[in-house]
């Protein structure tokens, strides 16, 4: 019986085609909208480029010339120099070419707007002119003036302090903000597998269609519907998500890090609780099927809202006050399962994650089994 | 002959409204047993109760000889039902509908494998088996509606108004369908609110209303049970009142309604009834039109207790 009903649950969604169609198109199409809509912001953080800027300068050996060509040299260089006269410089900044004029012998900087790369051409120049003031405090307070090989020294152990700290990733996963808006998408997306479960309790209750009463008075316990139909959905749309990562990773090109076995889990679990709150909600006999969807509704989109896939700070707030409440949210569940894959290499965290779900996926279960099981309706 | 359904004092309320007010029956194995009562008056009610779909307020419910409950396995694996909705899953073929229904009693592939066969056989869907129901009209969807309900071969099977809204020649299909059912030895419960479908194939007959039983018996008995036996209908423009009481005075006459130029004699017994209202007309000269006589059908008994039509 359980592989009849598991045959038939399966058939029928994937010869219906909406079901299927609206499941795999929500994350794709939102993942696609997303990554239009980020697109330019994670191209530029990804590819941070060199900033042009045009230098004005008599003496080819200043300490800020020097500054500048050391910040122009090697694969990590920061700026893109190139000496002009003062016209020349001028006529670059005006056509765009240059972010900005520097005038050595004054340090002083020119720029047309206020951009990101004007904030930096401003920055090192302001920490220049910190730089040199020590540099003229020390010297002054030696006695008789230092040759030049010592002030070179002095320049780069100064400079060399800018270095000193430097980002170090403690683990092997993706940090990326907006990497954590594709995750929100999947654990949205399991939630709302939700939709396809209370289709199915319709199809096993006699109040709500004639398929429900034909399996009311068939012979078989409504565990063994409950259980097969609950496998069904969730082969299916373990697929769908699976098919939806793919896109993400392949076509758009969504860096997930490399825990992809652990990724793959978490959207097995997510889909199967959002399955289990769908049978939950399927389950209660006395309210339509336009009823149902409006719980489903609203329950994923709150349970969503409380794990900050809307508004920040949202699950913060939940920590500071209500704690148990994000460790029993399966939208928090999912989201914090991808943020320890991505932060931790430890596996402890993810693991109590897919276990919390899996317990209470048992449990929605069978509490929507205890209310059908011996069900005999009010009215049909 | 056992009793395959046994239901004693049955009470069931939405609310305000009384649903089945205390309503019994027996239906003993073998009958085609008719449910007769207009829209609402309870009779898909008391099936759904039977089946323990139902909750209801009072009384006791027993199938093959048990107390019927959700978990009576054993006794549903014999009986079948036929929905007054068509209950059949869209996105699968007329084949495939019917073994997956079939599946939920019969376990054994080959089996079932054979019984769907029959069952297309025996609702006349062979051309139509890689079907898919939107592809169906109303009379062949209402045959795999069938179909699917009987696939398993039970020993009990309910028909709730499987005609609704289904063109002649389905229908006649559908009622010889019934009839070798209970040849091969199924019990039916039968119910609608057409008389002459009950009337043509039920060995009793319950007409209900209300909720509640009305009469009980085979359609001689049901119709032995009223005043009227014979209906005489006479097309005649202008007759006088004089005349409408003097036909009032005729033999086995009880009324005599004369309206829109057609008069109705209804009669209480009596052989030659039609012989003597023509005589009268002859006697008198009154010319007249059409003439019919109808013998008294399940309305009428219906309309005789309850004081209103059967399809009121």
């Amino acid at each position: 019986m359980f592989w009849h009903n598991f045959k038939n649950c399966t058939a029928v969604i994937l010869k219906g085609k909406t079901t299927i169609f609206w499941t795999l198109i929500f994350p794709i199409a939102l993942a696609t909208f997303m990554y239009m809509a980020f697109g330019n912001l994670m191209e530029k953080e990804e590819m941070f480029h060199d900033i042009n800027v045009a230098v004005v300068s008599s003496d080819e050996e200043s300490q800020l010339m020097y500054v500048i060509d050391s910040l122009s040299e090697g694969d990590d260089s920061l700026l893109n120099a190139e000496k002009m006269t003062e016209e020349e410089a001028k006529k670059a900044l005006s056509d765009e070419t240059v972010e900005g004029i520097i005038f050595a012998d004054e340090v002083r900087l020119t720029v047309n707007e206020n951009s990101a790369d004007a904030s930096i051409l401003e920055g090192i120049l302001s920490s220049y002119k910190q730089n040199e003031y020590a540099i003229k405090n020390i010297i002054e307070e030696m006695d008789g003036m230092p040759d030049e090989a010592f002030i070179r020294t002095l320049t780069d152990d100064i400079m060399a302090d800018v270095s000193y700290y430097t980002e170090q990733s403690v683990s092997k996963g993706n940090q990326s903000l907006y990497t954590n808006y594709f995750y929100a998408i999947f654990a949205m997306s399991c939630l709302f597998a939700a939709y396809s479960s209370i289709t199915v309790t319709g199809n096993l209750q006699a109040n709500e269609s004639g398929r429900g009463m034909r399996k009311c008075i068939s012979p078989n316990s409504k565990l063994v519907f409950i259980l097969s139909e609950f496998f069904s959905l969730l082969v299916i749309h373990s697929v769908v998500e699976i098919i939806a990562f793919l896109y993400m990773k392949k076509v758009l090109g969504i860096d997930f890090g490399d825990k992809n076995p652990e990724i793959l889990l978490t959207l097995f679990a997510g889909c199967m609780i959002g399955l289990a709150i769908g049978f939950i909600i399927g389950a209660v006999s006395n309210i339509g099927m336009e009823g149902k969807i409006g719980i489903v509704t609203a329950v994923g989109l709150g349970l969503s809202g409380m794990a900050d896939l809307f508004v920040n700070g949202v699950k913060h707030a939940i920590e500071q006050h209500v704690p148990i409440i994000n460790k029993i949210n399966p939208a928090a569940l999912i989201t914090d399962c991808f943020y320890s894959l991505n932060v931790y290499d430890d596996n402890s965290v993810f693991f109590q994650n897919i276990v919390i779900m899996a317990v209470e996926s048992v449990v929605l279960l069978l509490i929507a089994f205890m209310m059908v099981r011996r069900n005999k309706y009010a009215s049909i | 002959m056992s009793t395959v359904i046994e239901v004693n004092n049955l009470v069931k309320r939405y609310k305000d409204l009384v649903a089945l007010d205390h309503f019994s029956l027996k239906i003993e194995e073998g009958e085609i047993f008719g449910l007769l009562g207009p829209n609402g008056s309870g009779k898909t009610t008391t099936i759904n109760c039977i089946l323990s779909l139902l909750s209801y307020n009072k009384g006791e419910i027993k199938v093959f000889g048990k107390e019927m409950k959700p978990t009576s396995y054993d006794a549903k694996k014999d009986i079948g039902v036929v929905m007054q909705n068509v209950a059949v899953f869209d996105e699968l073929t007329v084949y495939e509908n019917i073994d997956y229904f079939c599946g939920l009693y019969i376990k054994d592939k080959e089996t079932r494998k054979k019984y769907v066969e029959e069952a297309i056989e025996f609702v006349d869907l062979s051309d139509h088996r890689k079907f898919l129901p939107k592809k169906l009209s109303g009379g062949l969807l209402r045959r795999l509606n069938i179909a699917c309900g009987i696939a398993h071969k039970p020993k009990l099977i309910f028909f709730d108004e499987p005609t609704v809204a289904v063109d002649p020649q389905s229908r006649n299909k559908i009622l010889e369908g019934i009839k070798t059912l209970n040849e091969n030895g199924a019990t039916i419960v039968y119910t609608s609110h057409y008389m002459e479908e009950v009337e043509l194939l039920c060995s009793r007959i319950l007409i209900m209303d209300k909720g509640k039983k009305i009469a009980l018996g085979t359609k001689d008995e049901l119709k032995r049970m009223i005043k009227n036996t014979e209906t005489i209908k006479v097309e005649v423009l202008g007759l006088e009142t004089d005349y409408l009481e003097k036909l009032k005075k005729l033999p086995h006459v009880y009324d005599a309604v004369y309206e829109e130029d057609l008069l109705q004699l209804y009669f209480s017994g009596g052989k030659h009834n039609l012989i003597r209202v023509m005589e009268f007309f002859k006697e008198n000269d009154i010319s007249f039109g059409r003439v019919t006589t109808e013998l008294p059908t399940l309305n009428d008994v219906f309309l005789e207790i309850t004081g209103k039509e059967l399809r009121d």
